[in-house]
């Protein structure tokens, strides 16, 4: 053992080196911890956006430098060298200017201060003298010493507030002088400021972007504290707010620190993240458009985690789809998420961020992918067993299925059968989902079962069926003219038919059924008696009247029985299996009681009451209440778990069984609703637990529509202030809104550029389809629109398409109304004119006018015998809105777009007729409106009659 | 193999073999504490790990950045319960050879100056410390997760780790019990360590055999209680609370048939065959019995068989204390293989009075 | 310390313990640094100090009031400049009104007046009007720094930033 010095435990040497190198491993550990936090990706973007923002202004510059005109520049450089010239003569001019203006300045300076001195003296005094005044009285010589020393200093204001006046002008004058001398060069660089300007701040901007030593400085480690260039940006809103339980605070959104020119145009054509944002002006961030960065942050649409700011992954982008995902996983070592909440919508999916904001709104505006996935939500009639809560429009849908209270006036029992059994064999287009022969169910034992269940649900809903007796009975009919009919007559606003021409066939008009095999499935009867009044046979129906007459109804009928399904037809479903039937049943009644009980109450019942009980709890097992109107089933709870909050639902309550999909909330939604029961492949499970969503059989694209709508169903508390807040008219016109989805208007009408699907059959003339509504509000009275609506009379006799008596409910009624009216903005009622008043002379002009347009050549109805191309004008006095009829006639393509009414006054700019009312279009505007009004019918026509007859069917 | 270790590792077998192992080792302490025995002690230890780290549920764990340094502390502990036991042996040699022990030697009673040796040394030691931390601080960032929602629990919800043994007990015990009386028994067991305590032997020099007692019965509810739990507590407790193997992946669904009986239901139902008595006294009398049986009945019995020299050495307060608190002790293992044998929940239940044993 | 004294010669002086100590202060000295750094907060939740005001084309000549409510700026355009003046009273700090049929800003609270380009000429207020930074932004947008401001009273009315040619 080396000996060490007396009293020490170690060689001191060997100390010292181990502290030096301790020391030394310290400092770069140090150091180490200096530069990992210095060193952020973050911070390597923003440095390289200068780069972009470099390339992006040099362009621009170059660009500019193009479009300057050079001689003019040249020519305005030389007039500057010359006003410089002329003012260097002027020299000693200006420089003597300058001294009188620094005298005068002075000048004014000192007589200023004067006036506050006197003006302080004068207050003061004034109140001393108002004092004296109220304790001594005016008499008392105090009060008199203070009056005469107030008005002397009064005077003295007076006095030198002139003085000061006339100095400042005179200050004026001479600056005016000085700047009269420099005018030339003045006006000059004004001139050149206007052909270069914009580009030597552009050069400015260009310059501050590179990285002198200031900037080094400003950004380095340790000195960052003070003011750096390089750094964080937030944008804070409280229009939506992040949830830290129990508590909500503003949300923060730190994407600009990387995003750095999303909000600036001229970036459009640079790669991510330094792109422009889309729709800047109209959609989101610019200051003007619908909601302004500023206000509303990034993640209020986006999601993701705006305070985190540290790389690519920490904020949880989501890629859009395997590609992309990688890509990042290669450029930015992309990960799936971990314990982030709510990571980033999926670019595709941002739409859904708009429905917990606009809650109150059936249609959102700018928002096409939501509503086209809401669309097809409301066609399949996935709101029938799944609850949407919350939302405007899904309370007032009808029940999506047809109504089976009478089903048996109408169907056979075995027809009834074979299509529960598989509804798509008979109508491949057919909404109704299919419970049997799926992934789940298809095992032979539950085939059996399957069978019985079918068997019961059929025997039941034809035992409990009620009466209905035709109201017409079936006479046979021409089917060619049948089919001509119902191409023309408006009913493929809301069904598709098999066997119309091309044009006639409209994949969005899907509110009513694919009429096909209908032949195979209706009773004759009973198809006349419902074309001819479809409330007859479903007062809950939304199905409208065409005011049909019985010959009409008979050949719509003859075609559409000739729509047969031979294969279907031949169907037989198979006999009611009684042991199973049984086994099921005491399945049933065994959930409470032993199986030995079970069995005493089965044969309690006599066999026909068991198929009813067997019936009866199949329907209520598959939820057939929720969608059809069933005796017995009014109150049936929607059988599907609510999907009001969806979107937010935990991914661990998702159940992904053992199938291979991502484990994310979008890939469960989209993979379910193209394979429901695909949660139980591989899951042994007992007959009674088997999933019993059916399949809708949807292709992708509707699956991921339909799942974007769905991922912004959250229960994200919206603060007030961020909430989308209807005035009290838009109220009105979204309640009306969900009237119109109710009954399909907008497959036939195009309303204020919503809906009119039916218009692509109307390619050729859109004058023969349907016509828009466009500020239908503006164009009709309320009174007229509301006696229209309860009882449809023609207006526009030219046209084939009608339009359709519907059985709305008054409540039903007064919300369209009011929908259409507040929407536009209206009041109930213009000024009644109940009697036309005559100017001298315009009654004659108004003639002129009228016989000269030739109104009556189109507007023919009551005035001759031609073939009308436009609406009966004898409806306006009760019909139109004066104040419309002003703007229709002034422009009426502004309104119609594809009108083929001329446009007489050219914008309302200029006179129709030269000579008339003085040339004044809004007077002979005026005297036409007068003269319409004037012959126009006193009363809503006649509704049609009793019969049915309309003038001009086919 | 991992299988084996899986089925090995679960606590019913661990244990055993732990205690075993235990007995064993104080038996055979010379083997188990040489140099030779070091070396496999090491070289068992990184193989083992060098293994299992192949294995990507064993690696998830053990490079979980929570238990990292719970992985380093078990080395740490191994290592200087092995370190000091060998110096300890080293000595007891010495001492049968008549010779002082090391710490005894005329060299290392020299007396040395505070500064530098101790203060500068002291110094490095900080530095270092320093250094690791901040390196340790750089590489295993503390992790960023969601904000912290009281409405939702993770699964598994571990206590930090030293307390996870007393978690681990929780299983066995009711929370009274298990969380407040025994917690407070250890440490009160502790304190009066230095008041019970007065074999003279052993100050200021590692020995074994001369405090053969005192050492084993610390070691066993040292390392075979309180880490092994901790040990259990960490790696082998998965969503839960149900046991994993350490090559076992967490299945959140595995299900553990785990249905326990108290006492008195084995005692009047399985037993008597009648209903339980409504009073609550004699519903738990076989309870009462067998609790009061084993803590004072047995007395006489370990004094006759074992105790007597202790007795006489120590006096009787301090014999009786420490056989109440080594008994205390003992009830922890016996519940447990009461538990894992016979499916035992309690064997007093009275929660009118907060008392279920 | 019986190591004894010994004379630090200049081999020594780079000796482990200089090395030593050196590096060890240096790095104590860096990490107090480094905390230091840590408590300058990296983002701040401080409302907006600037703001984008439209192009000078859009303003007509005369005192603007379109951005009182939202920032407490007034635009004033007066032959060939283009100034924004802070909305608070120099004398106890109320809200002026901007009185355009007298051409003259009035406060409601003691009756301060100032002109339209801030000078004050009547009532308590001791000063006219603070104006803020003005410039224009690369694409010739008007931008106010509210937190830069000039004082007449101190001779910086004609300082660069405090006014834009128009």
């Amino acid at each position: 053992m080396k000996k060490n010095e007396p009293g020490m435990a170690y060689n001191t040497k060997t100390l010292n080196k181990v502290f030096a190198v301790l020391s030394v491993v310290f400092l770069f550990v140090v150091i180490w911890m200096v530069l990992d936090d210095f060193i952020r990706p973050w911070k390597a973007v923003q440095i390289q956006s200068l780069e972009v923002k470099k390339k992006v202004l040099a362009e621009k510059i170059a660009s500019m430098e193009k479009g300057i005109d050079g001689d003019k520049l040249r020519a305005t450089k030389k007039e500057i060298e010359q006003a410089k010239i002329a003012l260097k003569e002027k020299e000693d001019i200006i420089e003597k200017l300058n001294e009188e203006l620094e005298e005068a300045s002075k000048k004014v300076y000192v007589k200023n201060m004067n006036k506050g001195i006197v003006s302080s003296q004068k207050n003061a005094t004034q109140f001393n003298y108002e004092h004296a005044l109220d304790v001594y009285g005016p008499k008392a010589t105090k009060t008199k010493k203070y009056k005469s020393k107030l008005d002397l200093y009064n005077n003295q204001f007076i006095e030198v507030s002139d003085e000061l006046k006339a100095l400042q002008s005179n200050e004026k004058e001479i600056i005016a002088k000085i700047k009269e001398a420099k005018k030339a060069l003045t006006e000059s660089e004004k001139e050149l400021d206007q052909l270069v300007g914009a580009k030597d701040r552009l050069v400015g901007a260009l310059d501050r972007t590179k990285k002198d030593p200031v900037w080094l400085l400003r950004n380095a480690p340790f000195l960052d504290f003070l003011d750096p260039t390089i750094k964080i940006t937030q944008i804070v809103s409280d229009k939506v707010n992040d949830d830290r339980y129990f508590q909500h605070v503003p949300s923060v959104s730190r994407c600009t620190t990387c995003h750095v020119f999303i909000d600036q145009k001229g970036y459009e054509d640079q790669p991510q993240p330094f792109k422009t944002h889309p729709k800047i002006d109209t959609l989101a961030i610019g200051l003007n458009s619908a909601h302004p960065m500023k206000e509303f942050g990034c993640v209020s649409c986006h999601q993701g985690e705006g305070h985190r700011v540290n790389d690519f992954n920490s904020v949880a982008h989501i890629p859009q789809n395997e590609e992309q995902k990688h890509e990042w996983m290669k450029k930015y070592h992309w990960h799936e998420p971990h314990k982030i909440p709510k990571p980033m919508y999926r670019l595709q999916d941002t739409e859904a961020a708009c429905i917990k904001c606009h809650k109150d709104e059936v249609r959102i505006p700018m928002a096409a992918k939501a509503n086209e996935g809401r669309k097809l939500i409301e066609t399949y009639g996935c709101y029938g067993c799944h609850k949407i809560d919350g939302i405007a429009g899904w309370e007032k849908l009808d029940k999506p299925g047809p109504n089976l209270q009478k089903i048996k006036a109408k169907v056979s029992k075995n027809w009834i059968k074979n299509w529960i059994w598989s509804p798509h064999s008979f109508n491949p287009k057919s909404k109704m989902p299919a419970f049997f022969g799926q992934v789940n169910n298809s095992k032979p034992e539950f085939m059996k079962k399957n069978a019985a269940e079918v068997n019961a649900m059929g025997e039941y809903l034809y035992a409990k069926s009620r009466e209905s007796k035709p109201i017409l009975k079936y006479a046979g009919g021409n089917k060619e003219r049948g089919k001509e009919l119902i191409s023309k007559v408006g009913c493929v606003g809301c069904h598709m038919v098999e066997g119309l021409d091309e044009q006639w066939n409209l994949p969005q008009n899907r509110k009513g059924t694919y009429l096909t095999g209908t032949g195979s499935k209706v009773d004759p009867d009973w198809l006349v008696s419902w074309l001819k009044k479809p409330s007859h046979y479903d007062a809950t129906s939304v199905m409208p009247s065409f005011r049909l007459t019985d010959k009409d109804a008979n050949d719509m009928a003859a075609y559409l029985l000739s729509l047969k399904n031979k294969k279907f037809e031949q169907l037989e479903f198979q006999d009611l299996n009684r042991d199973v039937r049984d086994e099921l049943l005491v399945e049933y009644f065994s959930q409470f009681e032993t199986i030995a009980a079970a069995q005493k109450k089965l044969a309690t019942l006599k066999d026909h009451e068991r198929t009813m009980e067997l019936g009866r709890r199949s329907i209520n097992k598959y939820g057939c209440g929720s969608c059809h109107h069933i005796d017995g089933f009014k109150d049936a709870v929607k059988i599907g778990p609510e999907l009001t909050k969806v979107g937010s639902k935990p991914v661990e309550q998702f159940g992904f069984g053992h199938q291979k999909v991502e484990h994310a909330r979008h890939a469960w939604i989209e993979a379910h609703l193209v394979e429901p029961a695909r949660w139980d492949i591989g899951v042994p499970k007992p007959f009674k637990d088997l999933n019993k969503m059916p399949n809708f059989y949807l292709t992708e694209t509707e699956s991921k529509k339909i799942t974007t709508y769905l991922l912004g169903l959250v229960d994200d508390k919206v603060p007030a202030q961020g909430m989308h807040k209807l005035t009290a008219n838009k109220k009105l016109a979204e309640k009306g809104k969900e009237v119109v989805l109710k009954y399909n208007c907008q497959g036939c009408h195009k309303i204020d550029g919503w809906g009119g699907y039916i218009q692509a059959a109307y390619e050729d003339d859109l004058n023969q389809g349907p016509p828009w509504l466009v500020s239908e509000g503006h164009r009709v009275q309320s009174d007229w629109l509301y006696k229209f609506l309860r009882e449809v009379h023609p207006i526009r006799n030219y046209l084939k398409v009608r339009m359709p008596s519907f059985n709305f409910s008054n409540e039903e009624l007064n919300s369209l109304v009011a929908y259409f009216q507040a929407d536009a903005e209206q009041g109930h009622f213009e000024e009644p004119i109940e009697l036309v008043e005559w100017k001298p002379g315009e009654k004659a002009a108004a003639k002129k006018l009228w016989d000269e347009l030739a109104c009556t050549s189109c507007h023919t109805e009551g005035f001759n015998n031609e073939t009308p191309q436009a609406p009966n004008l004898h409806f306006a006095k009760k019909r139109l809105r004066k104040s419309w009829i002003h703007k229709w006639l002034s422009n009426p393509m502004a309104i119609q777009e594809y009108t083929v009414m001329p446009d007489f006054w050219e914008g309302g700019k200029t006179s129709a007729l030269d000579g008339v009312l003085g040339n004044d279009p809004k007077a002979q505007m005026e005297a036409i409106t007068k003269l319409i009004l004037e012959f126009s019918y006193d009363r809503s026509p006649v509704p049609f009659k009793a019969d049915g007859q309309v003038k001009n069917a086919l | 193999m991992k299988a084996v270790f899986n089925f090995l590792s679960q606590p019913q077998i661990s244990f055993t073999m732990t205690i075993i192992l235990f007995i064993v080792a104080i038996q055979k302490m010379e083997f188990f504490a040489s140099k030779k025995f070091g070396w496999i002690l090491l070289f068992g230890t990184l193989a083992f790990f060098g293994w299992g780290m192949t294995d990507s549920v064993f690696f998830g764990t053990m490079s979980w950045p929570d238990n990292i340094p719970i992985g380093i502390l078990i080395a740490i502990v191994l290592w200087s319960t092995w370190f000091s036991l060998h110096k300890g042996v080293e000595n007891d040699k010495r001492i049968a050879a008549g010779e002082p022990p090391l710490e005894g030697t005329p060299e290392n009673r020299e007396k040395v100056w505070a500064w530098p040796n101790l203060v500068y040394t002291e110094l490095f030691a900080i530095i270092a410390c320093t250094i690791f931390l901040v390196a340790w601080a750089i590489i295993f960032k503390a992790p960023l997760e969601e904000p912290a929602n009281p409405t939702w629990a993770p699964n598994p919800a571990k206590a930090p780790w030293y307390f996870l043994g007393l978690q681990e007990m929780l299983v066995y015990f009711d929370p009274w019990m298990a969380g407040v009386v025994l917690p407070v028994l250890i440490i009160v067991g502790l304190v009066a360590i230095p008041y019970l305590d007065i074999n003279p032997k052993g100050n200021g020099y590692y020995t074994f055999r001369e405090r053969k007692f005192a050492i084993s019965s610390f070691l066993f509810g040292w390392l075979v209680l309180w880490i092994f739990l901790i040990i259990v507590g960490t790696f082998l407790r998965g969503p839960n609370w149900t046991f994993y193997g350490p090559f076992e992946f967490w299945d959140h669904h595995k299900v553990v048939a785990e249905n326990n009986i108290n006492l008195s239901e084995i005692f009047w139902i399985k037993l008597f065959n009648t209903g339980l008595p409504k009073n609550i006294f004699l519903r738990e009398i076989a309870g009462i019995l067998l609790s009061v049986g084993y803590l004072f009945g047995s007395i006489p019995l370990i004094t006759k068989f074992w105790g007597k020299r202790y007795l006489e050495g120590m006096g009787k307060v301090r014999y009786y204390l420490m056989i109440i608190l080594m008994l205390t002790m003992f009830s922890l293992p016996i519940k447990m293989y009461l538990r894992w044998l016979i499916n035992l929940k309690y064997i007093i239940f009275m929660p009118e009075f907060e008392l279920n044993i | 310390m019986s190591v004894g004294r010994q004379k630090l010669n200049r081999r020594e002086f780079f000796g482990w313990l200089s090395i030593g100590w050196i590096t060890f202060s240096a790095t104590c000295a860096g990490f107090a640094s480094l905390v230091f750094r840590y408590l300058y907060p990296n983002v701040v939740f401080e409302p907006p100090m600037d703001f984008i005001a439209g192009f000078p084309s859009e303003y007509e000549e005369g005192v603007d009031e379109r951005w009182k409510n939202g920032f407490g700026v007034w635009i004033y355009k007066n032959e060939g400049t283009l100034v924004a003046m802070s909305n608070i009273c120099t004398h106890l700090g109320c809200v002026p009104n901007w009185l355009p049929a007298e051409r003259k800003f009035k406060c409601p609270c003691h009756g301060s007046g100032y002109y339209p380009n801030g000078i004050n000429f009547e009532g308590p207020a001791p000063r006219p009007l603070e104006r803020y930074k003005v410039s224009l932004s690369a694409d010739g947008k008007i931008i106010v720094d509210k937190s830069k401001v000039y004082r007449y009273e101190k001779g910086e009315w004609g300082n660069p930033g405090s006014f834009i040619n128009v």
